[in-house]
C-alpha cells in the first residue's frame, strides 16, 4: 500500500527532467515562441491612439497614465522578484526627479536637456543614499524604512515651500518639443511614453538575464551561500535598489510633464500605496503585471470617478486590493491560469460532494482508507487560492498541483 | 574532560592552509567552541566528528566567516584572516557547504553552478546576457555531470531530491575551484548509492584540494579522513588516525555510552 503511494505522491518524479518549470502565460509571455503575440500586442499599442473612440482626449490620457505608473511599478515588482525586497518607497525618487526638473526649469530657466538628466541622475543618487540603510533591513523593516523615506519626502515638499512652493506645488509649464513635436499633443505624448515604458522594460528584463541579475535572485534565496561563494551581499543590493530608484525616476520626469506640473497631492501615502496595489493586481510575480495592474487600477479609478461604479475611488481601491489578495495572488497576467485552477478544484469539489451524497464511502477515488484521499477533497473545497504566495516574492512557478491527476 | 590520551599529530607548519589557535566561540552562556586549537597541511583529509552539539558545525561557521570568534587567531594561507569577511575568505580559495542546504532554491541548476562559477572578482562580465556565457556555461554542465545532473540543467533545484540537491551542494563547492574545501556532514540523508557516489568523488579529488569533513557517517568520516579530530563539548577531546579512533575508548564512550552512569 505505502509504496505505490510514495510514488504518486512525489509529483516531481513523473515530471520530465528538463521540464521548464514556467507554464501558461508567463512561458509564452517571456519565452521566445510568444513573437507573435509580441507582434500582435506592439501593432495595437502603436495603432491605439488612432483607433479609440470619442472622446480621445480621455482615453489616451488614460494609457499615458497606465504607462508611467506602469513604469513606478515595474520598478518595485523588478526589485520585488529580484532581490525579495518589497518597496513602498518608489515614489520617493518619482518626486524627487519630478521635483528637480519643475525646480531647475520653471523656476531657474535651466534648459530641459539639462534638468531632466539631472533630475534622474539627482534621485538615482538619493536612491543610493537611501539603499545605503535600506538594505541592511528585511521584511516589513524594509517596508516600513521605505515607506518612512516617501513620507519625509512628502513632508520635506510641503514645507520647505520656497523651492517647491508647498502645496501649490509647480505648475504651468512649458513642455518641450523635442524634433519639433509638441508634447502638448496627447498622440504625441502617448507614443513618448510608449517609446519610454518598452525601453525602461526592456532594460529590466534584460538585467534580469545578466550574472549580476542571476547573483540578486541567488541573494534572495540563499545570502549566505552567496557570501560563501564570495559575493558581496551588501553592494548587490544596494545596487539593485539603486537601479530600481532609477527606473521610477525615470517615470517621475514623464509624469511630470503629463501632469504638467507636480504637487505634493500626488507623491503621497495613497500614491505610495498605488504602487503597490498596481503591482499586485497586475501580478507582482511578472515585471508584465506592471503595466495590466496600472491599466487596471487607472480604468477602475476613472469609471469610480465618472460615477459608472457607485462607490468612491479609495473604497473600491481598497475592495479591489483585497479580492486580488484573497482569491487571484497572481494578478491579472495570472488570470487564465488561476480561473482553470479554481475551475478545476471546483469541479473536484463539486464530484466529491456529490459522491458522498450518492453513497458514502464508495470506492469512487480509485484508494480509500488510508487517509489521504479525503483530506484532498477538503483541500479542494475551500477553494484555496491557487498556487502563489502573494507579496512574499517566491517566483511563483510552483503551483499546487494537489492531488491533480 | 579529560585530557587526550595521545599526542596530537602535528602538522607540517611550513605548508599550513589552516592554522588555529586558542578559537573560542561564545554564543551568550554557551560556550560552542572552547580553546581549540587545529592545524592542517596543504593537501591533508581531516575529519571532525562528535555528537550533536559538539561545537563541529560552529567551528566550521567561524573559519569560514559567518561568525566572529569570541576569542583566539585563525591564519588561513599564512595570513591572519580572523577579522576577514566571509566572501574574502571565498576568493582566497575556501569553499563550504552547509548541513541544511542553502542553494538556490527557485533557480534551475544549471544557474545555481553559475552563480558557483561567477563568485570570484575578474573576468566576469556582470552586464552581459548571462545566457550567451558559453564557456561557463559549458563548464557549469561539466561540474552538473560529475553528480548524474547533466540531465537536469534546466530543472529548478526546488524540485530536485534531497540526495540530488546534497551532491549540488558538493559539486557547486568544488566549482569554485577551492584550495580548503570544508564540508558539513555532507551524506546526510543519502541513499546508499548516492553515498557511494559522493565517496568515489571524494576520494577522488584532487591531492592540492585540502579537505576537512564533518561527518557522522563512521565509514565516510574514518575512510576518506586520514586524520580525525572528535569534538565534545566545544572542545577537541581526541585527534589520531583512523585507527586511533576506531579503537578509542574515549570516543566509544561519547557515542554509544553517553556519560559513565549510562543514561
Amino acid at each position: 500500500m505505502t509504496g505505490p503511494d510514495l510514488v504518486a505522491r512525489d509529483p516531481r518524479r513523473n515530471s520530465p527532467p528538463d521540464a521548464d518549470s514556467r507554464r501558461g502565460w508567463r512561458r509564452i509571455f517571456e519565452g521566445s515562441k510568444g513573437a507573435g503575440i509580441i507582434a500582435a500586442a506592439v501593432l495595437l499599442l502603436v495603432a491605439f491612439p488612432f483607433v479609440v473612440p470619442q472622446p480621445q482626449f480621455w482615453v489616451v490620457s488614460i494609457a499615458i497614465r497606465s504607462l508611467w505608473l506602469g513604469v513606478v511599478a515595474l520598478s518595485l515588482i523588478w526589485l520585488a522578484r529580484n532581490t525579495g525586497m518589497l518597496s513602498l518607497g518608489q515614489m520617493t525618487f518619482f518626486a524627487v526627479a519630478g521635483y528637480t526638473v519643475g525646480v531647475l526649469t520653471t523656476q531657474n530657466d535651466v534648459p530641459y536637456v539639462v534638468s531632466i538628466p539631472a533630475g534622474i541622475l539627482l534621485a538615482t543618487a538619493v536612491g543610493a543614499v537611501v539603499a545605503l540603510i535600506a538594505v541592511r533591513t528585511q521584511g516589513v523593516y524594509f517596508l516600513m524604512l521605505t515607506l518612512a523615506v516617501s513620507q519625509l519626502l512628502y513632508f520635506l515638499v510641503l514645507n520647505a515651500a520656497t523651492l517647491t512652493r508647498g502645496y501649490q506645488g509647480i505648475s504651468n509649464i512649458t513642455r518641450p518639443e523635442p524634433f519639433g513635436l509638441s508634447l502638448d499633443n496627447r498622440n504625441v505624448f502617448y507614443f513618448l511614453a510608449l517609446a519610454i515604458a518598452a525601453g525602461a522594460f526592456a532594460l529590466c528584463w534584460y538585467v534580469s538575464r545578466t550574472p549580476f541579475g542571476l547573483a540578486l535572485r541567488g541573494i534572495r534565496d540563499s545570502p549566505e551561500r552567496m557570501r560563501a561563494l564570495g559575493y558581496n551581499v551588501y553592494l548587490y543590493r544596494m545596487l539593485a535598489f539603486t537601479f530600481a530608484a532609477f527606473i521610477a525616476a525615470v517615470s517621475g520626469a514623464l509624469a511630470f510633464f503629463y501632469h504638467g506640473g507636480i504637487t505634493p497631492g500626488a507623491i503621497d501615502l495613497l500614491r505610495s500605496i498605488d504602487v503597490l496595489i498596481v503591482s499586485v493586481l497586475g501580478g507582482i510575480n511578472s515585471l508584465w503585471g506592471a503595466f495590466a495592474g496600472a491599466l487596471g487600477l487607472t480604468m477602475l479609478q476613472n469609471f469610480a470617478q465618472a460615477g459608472w461604479i457607485p462607490m468612491r475611488r479609495v473604497t473600491l481601491t481598497g475592495v479591489v486590493f483585497v479580492v486580488v489578495l484573497l482569491f487571484f495572488r497572481g494578478g491579472i497576467v495570472d488570470l487564465p491560469r488561476q480561473l482553470r485552477e479554481y475551475g478545476r478544484t471546483g469541479r473536484r469539489a463539486w464530484n466529491g460532494w456529490r459522491g458522498r451524497d450518492l453513497g458514502g464511502d464508495r470506492p469512487a477515488s480509485g484508494r480509500d482508507g488510508d487517509g489521504t484521499r479525503p483530506e484532498r477533497v477538503a483541500v479542494g473545497s475551500k477553494l484555496s487560492p491557487p498556487g502563489r504566495s502573494g507579496p512574499q516574492i517566491d517566483d511563483g512557478t510552483r503551483s499546487t498541483r494537489t492531488g491533480e491527476r | 574532560m579529560s585530557a587526550p590520551p595521545e599526542p596530537a599529530v602535528p602538522a607540517s607548519h611550513a605548508d599550513a592552509v589552516l592554522a588555529i589557535r586558542g578559537l573560542d566561540k561564545r554564543f551568550g552562556g554557551v560556550r560552542a567552541v572552547a580553546d581549540l586549537d587545529l592545524d592542517i597541511g596543504h593537501g591533508e583529509r581531516v575529519s571532525v566528528i562528535g555528537p550533536n552539539g559538539a561545537g563541529k558545525s560552529t567551528l566550521f561557521n567561524v573559519i569560514a566567516g559567518d561568525h566572529r570568534p569570541t576569542g583566539g587567531r585563525i591564519v588561513m594561507f599564512g595570513t591572519d584572516i580572523t577579522g576577514e569577511s566571509t566572501r574574502k575568505r571565498a576568493h582566497r580559495g575556501l569553499a563550504r557547504t552547509f548541513q541544511t542546504s542553502k542553494l538556490f532554491s527557485t533557480l534551475t541548476v544549471g544557474d545555481n553552478l553559475y552563480l558557483a562559477l561567477c563568485g570570484r572578482p575578474g573576468s566576469v562580465r556582470r552586464l552581459r546576457n548571462a545566457n550567451r556565457d558559453r564557456a561557463r556555461r559549458a563548464r557549469a554542465a561539466e561540474f552538473a555531470e560529475r553528480v548524474g545532473l547533466g540531465e537536469r540543467l534546466r530543472t529548478e533545484v526546488g524540485e530536485l531530491s534531497h540526495g540530488e540537491q546534497r551532491q549540488l551542494e558538493l559539486v557547486m563547492a568544488l566549482a569554485t575551484q577551492p584550495r580548503l574545501l570544508m564540508l558539513d556532514e555532507p551524506a546526510a540523508g543519502l541513499s546508499p548509492a548516492e553515498r557511494g557516489g559522493l565517496m568515489d568523488v571524494l576520494t577522488s579529488l584532487d591531492r592540492d584540494v585540502t579537505l576537512l569533513l564533518i561527518e557522522h557517517d563512521m565509514d565516510i568520516a574514518l575512510v576518506v579522513g586520514e586524520r580525525v579530530v572528535v569534538m565534545a563539548d566545544g572542545e577537541k577531546v581526541l585527534e589520531g588516525g583512523p585507527d586511533t579512533v576506531r579503537s578509542s575508548d574515549l570516543v566509544r564512550r561519547i557515542y554509544l555510552g553517553g556519560a559513565p552512569d549510562g543514561r
